[in-house]
């Protein structure tokens, strides 16, 4: 048997359903065995729309997207989308074609060494020269994908080795190696007891969720112990998905352009429980200050990640559900006060006044983008995926989108890749084909993989784009404006690209819409009858997203929109008292 | 400033040495001495880093967790 159509045969066993990708004369033996197979295959307009689209794939169902490529061009393309993978943790395969054997290092036709390229940012990658370990080698960068923490893992095949004959497909070994599978071990019980101690003594405890939460299945542990503690509950960007934002535990995400009152009940917090998160700068600014006054908790499957950017009191290498529902049963059995429950209605309180001043703004010239997302919400069902591109629209999402079921917000949250939401998207709607999906998105982002829309017209994956139209790199000129005096230096578009017409080009519904009733009646026709759509929606390029913390200052020196109270100080301390 | 040694089996492969040092580089650690041995199907790799002590236990840690690393020692 042809090593690639074994290959292909031990996908298929793997449950491998899709793939994304693009062919060339080096992985055509790969492609000459999809012929064969039940596994389908989708052809994308470019390889970073395959790579974005395995990660969309991969982040709702929770196991590895498939990406091919061809050597090259074809294997280079796919970079961005595995540095993205990798900063987000999400389990994805890339299959590269590479030069045959004989002609590898000799700088022949489309050679590249995408092993060295992608090596620094995956899990494992490696060029697989001897035909008859090609089975095995899948089976280990697949389940290594999803082990312990997720991430992205790439296999070289030079083409020779994709045609070779391995003889009988029955005759493989294809037992992973343990190192492949390095699994979480139990809690630590003495760390967990340590972290219970410190739990019963604090007064206002943060529960921190990061995105390891999501794929850990940990939402209902971590709602449940936010309610035995009446803790906040605030999320990293990629955590944002892992819990249901309308639970009146949740305040949103933190940081950088975190929700106030999320901000807020970290400053005003004595122990934050950290899961799954990294503790990007992003999130929790100087380290220094994020340790200052309170008692650090970290639970994370990676326990390179516990220490490395905070030293915490009490470090916990492990998966987050079972850490947690180790943590609930050893707190079950603590006698403790219990913790005022007026904090986080407090917290809840100032965000909602902060909610009302924005929505009470009256509009400038365009649509605000607040309410835009709003509309959005309003009209999506529960079930609804979101996608967003890179920008202030994405931090307007992050803000005001309300994630109500697990696994509905998908975003580039590590590298902010402009260009992810359309193509994200399309692996979405792959993966739930009965779900609506949606993708917020910036005219500049959007731009990036527009040509996206060609391939979702052809396979038929209906996707609702929303373009949040400035004509603008807002989130550049938002910088510009705030940190370097208003020289505007190349953020604005000044080029009239018909987003209507360029989605019509793709055989795509594009509509423009210049008020919320209209934007609400196009999302409704477009979700009743699923089907793709771009609606392009002025907005202000002025307008700035607010709360900003400036970039490397802690959170209590956020920048409040002109007007809202930005006695952060005051108002921390006032809803504990 | 710590200064330690480090001997880390790996695969026999160029990516797992390539992996070990970019780790290394990724962590800001000094490599002050490296010896590579290729016995058996395993590269071991006995090295010698300095850097704040926090970096050489991630970096520690972070191989550990790596497929290319099947055991990670310190030494002294
Ligand atoms: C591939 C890539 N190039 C450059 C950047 C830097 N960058 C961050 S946000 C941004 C502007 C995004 O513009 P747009 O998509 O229109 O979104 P907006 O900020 O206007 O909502 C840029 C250029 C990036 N994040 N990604």
């Amino acid at each position: 048997m042809k090593a690639s159509d074994a290959l292909v045969r031990k996908m298929e066993d793997l449950g491998v359903e899709i793939v994304f990708g693009i062919p060339g004369g080096a992985n055509l033996p790969l492609y000459d065995s999809l012929y064969d197979s039940n596994i389908r295959s989708v052809l994308t307009k470019h390889e970073q729309h395959a790579v974005h689209a395995a990660e969309g794939y991969a982040r709702v169902k929770k196991r590895p997207g498939i990406a091919l490529a061809t050597s090259g061009p074809g294997a280079t393309n796919l970079v961005t989308g595995l540095v993205n993978a990798a900063m987000d943790s999400a389990p994805l395969v890339a299959l590269t074609g590479q030069v045959v054997r004989s002609f590898m290092g000799t700088d022949a036709f489309q050679e590249a060494d995408i092993v060295d390229v992608a090596l620094p940012h995956v899990k494992y990658a490696t060029v697989v020269l001897d035909s008859s370990k090609l089975v095995k080698e899948f089976v280990s960068a697949y389940k290594c994908a999803m082990s312990g923490r997720p991430g992205p893992t790439l296999l070289d095949l030079p083409r020779d080795v994709q045609q070779e004959d391995i003889g009988e497909f029955e005759g493989i070994d294809e037992t992973v190696e343990p190192r492949f599978l390095k699994q979480s071990l139990p809690p630590d019980e003495i760390l967990l007891e340590k972290a219970a101690e410190f739990i019963v003594e604090a007064k206002r405890v943060c529960i921190l969720v990061g995105g390891g939460a999501y794929y850990s299945d940990a939402s209902k542990e971590i709602l449940k112990l936010a309610e035995i503690l009446n803790a906040a509950v605030i999320t990293t960007t990629p955590g944002k998905t892992a819990v249901d934002e309308s639970h009146p535990n949740v305040l949103g995400v933190v940081g950088m352009h975190g929700r106030f009152e999320s901000n807020l009940a970290v400053i005003d917090s004595d122990l934050v429980l950290c899961l799954g998160t990294r503790l990007s700068d992003r999130a929790i600014g100087p380290p220094s200050e994020f340790k200052k006054s309170r008692r650090i908790i970290h639970i994370d499957v990676d326990a390179s990640e516990i220490g490395k950017n905070v030293i915490p009191d009490v470090g916990i290498s492990c998966d987050a559900k079972l850490a947690l529902s180790r943590l609930i049963d050893i707190l079950s059995t603590k006698r403790f006060s219990p913790k005022d429950p007026g904090w986080v209605l407090g917290l809840k309180e100032i965000g909602r006044s902060f909610d009302e001043y924005m929505f009470g703004q009256a509009d400038r010239s365009r649509l605000s983008s607040w309410k835009i997302v709003k509309v959005i919400r309003d009209e999506l069902p529960r079930s609804a995926i979101v996608t967003t591109g890179v920008g202030q629209h994405q931090m307007w999402a992050q803000l005001y989108f309300k994630v109500l079921e697990p696994g509905t917000f998908i975003t580039s949250a590590g590298l902010g890749t402009m260009g992810f939401g359309l193509p994200a998207a399309m692996g979405a709607k792959a993966a739930a084909p009965d779900r609506i999906v949606l993708n917020m998105d910036g005219d500049g982002s959007f731009l990036m993989t527009c040509q996206a829309l060609g391939t979702i017209v052809e396979y038929d994956f209906p996707v609702i784009t929303v373009v949040f139209d400035n004509r603008a790199l807002g989130m550049v000129r938002q910088w510009q404006d705030l940190f370097y005096k208003k020289r505007f230096k190349d953020v604005d578009i000044e080029d009239r690209t018909n987003l209507i017409k360029l989605a019509e080009a793709f055989g795509v519904e594009g509509l423009f819409v210049n008020s919320y009733e209209e934007l609400r009646i196009a999302l409704r026709r477009a979700i009743r009858n699923d089907e793709a759509i771009v609606i392009d929606v002025p907005i202000d390029k002025d307008e700035k997203v607010f709360p900003m913390v400036p970039p490397g200052k802690w959170l209590a020196d956020v920048i409040l929109p002109p007007g809202f109270s930005n006695n952060v100080e005051e108002t921390a301390s006032s809803p504990a008292k | 400033m710590l200064r330690k040694r480090l001997v880390v089996q790996l695969s026999e492969s160029y990516e797992s040495v390539m992996k070990l040092l970019l780790l290394a580089k990724q962590g800001r650690l000094t490599l002050k001495e490296a010896s590579l041995k290729a016995n058996d199907g395993v590269i071991i790799a006995d090295l010698v880093f300095e850097g704040p002590p926090e970096k050489i236990q991630w970096f520690m840690l972070k191989t550990s967790g790596s497929p290319y690393v099947l055991e990670c020692k310190k030494i002294e």
